[in-house]
């Protein structure tokens, strides 16, 4: 399992403790707010499930989670919407070592070790 | 919106690297720039085109999807940067909604093709 910074850590605090009618797919952290201290941004893959969010309406309906998270942590979000299909397709995750913050069904998301 | 300023974070060089590859461009006569990031392109001898530059990690449909909303009238999304892609199936999409959806290496040689967009 990786480390990750203690700001990670403080923001996936920030993200669990958000109500959970913002979350409308799985919430990922990637980039730079992973290993850096002061980072410009914060990039945020969201995952949706395709048969249930139409991607037409996916950055609508995730402009409240948008906007909740960059007023919490005062940083710009930089938000990756994909569905399932592209996710897999394009091995994102895995490309880019992003950290599964939660699920859009579980508010429990993985251990994951912090610096 | 004017130029000067898009919600896409689209940055000025990725803007004039744009600009000039299609300055220097054979298949295209002139261009014009409006909303920061839509390029009304004329081509000699094949359509016009209008386009949008966009520069995501990945683009993916609800991203593409966005952008035929913000920009109503599009015929091209065109991904730039050499770290990101398309990720989307773009015979699918363009089946759906008659929008291209392309890395800008293939675009620069797709304005070559008369049967782009036609």
């Amino acid at each position: 399992m990786p480390n990750f910074s203690a700001l990670a850590g403080i923001v996936r605090g920030i993200i669990l403790a958000l109500p959970d009618e913002l979350f409308v797919g799985d919430v990922y952290l990637f980039g730079s707010i992973l290993n850096s201290s002061s980072p410009n941004d914060i990039d945020v893959l969201l995952v949706i499930n395709e048969d249930i969010v139409p991607p037409a309406e996916a950055y609508k309906l995730s402009m409240p989670l948008s906007k909740a998270i960059e007023v919490q942590v005062n940083l710009k979000l930089d938000l990756t919407i994909l569905t399932r299909t592209e996710l897999e397709k394009s091995k994102f995750v895995a490309l880019v070592n992003a950290l599964l913050i939660r699920t859009q069904s579980s508010r429990s998301p993985p251990s994951c070790q912090m610096r | 919106m004017p130029n000067g300023k898009n919600s896409w974070d689209i940055g000025y060089s990725e803007i004039v690297f744009f600009t000039n590859a299609l300055n220097a461009h054979q298949a295209v006569d002139h261009f014009a720039r409006t909303e920061d990031i839509v390029f009304d392109i004329s081509r000699l001898g094949r359509s016009s085109l209008r386009v949008v530059l966009v520069s995501e990690y990945r683009l993916g449909e609800a991203a593409a999807y966005r952008a035929i909303q913000e920009f109503p009238g599009i015929q091209v999304i065109v991904n730039s940067g050499n770290w990101n892609a398309v990720v989307l199936d773009r015979n699918s999409f363009r089946r759906q909604t008659k929008v291209e959806v392309l890395p800008l290496k293939n675009f620069l040689g797709a304005l070559n093709d008369p049967d782009f967009c036609a």
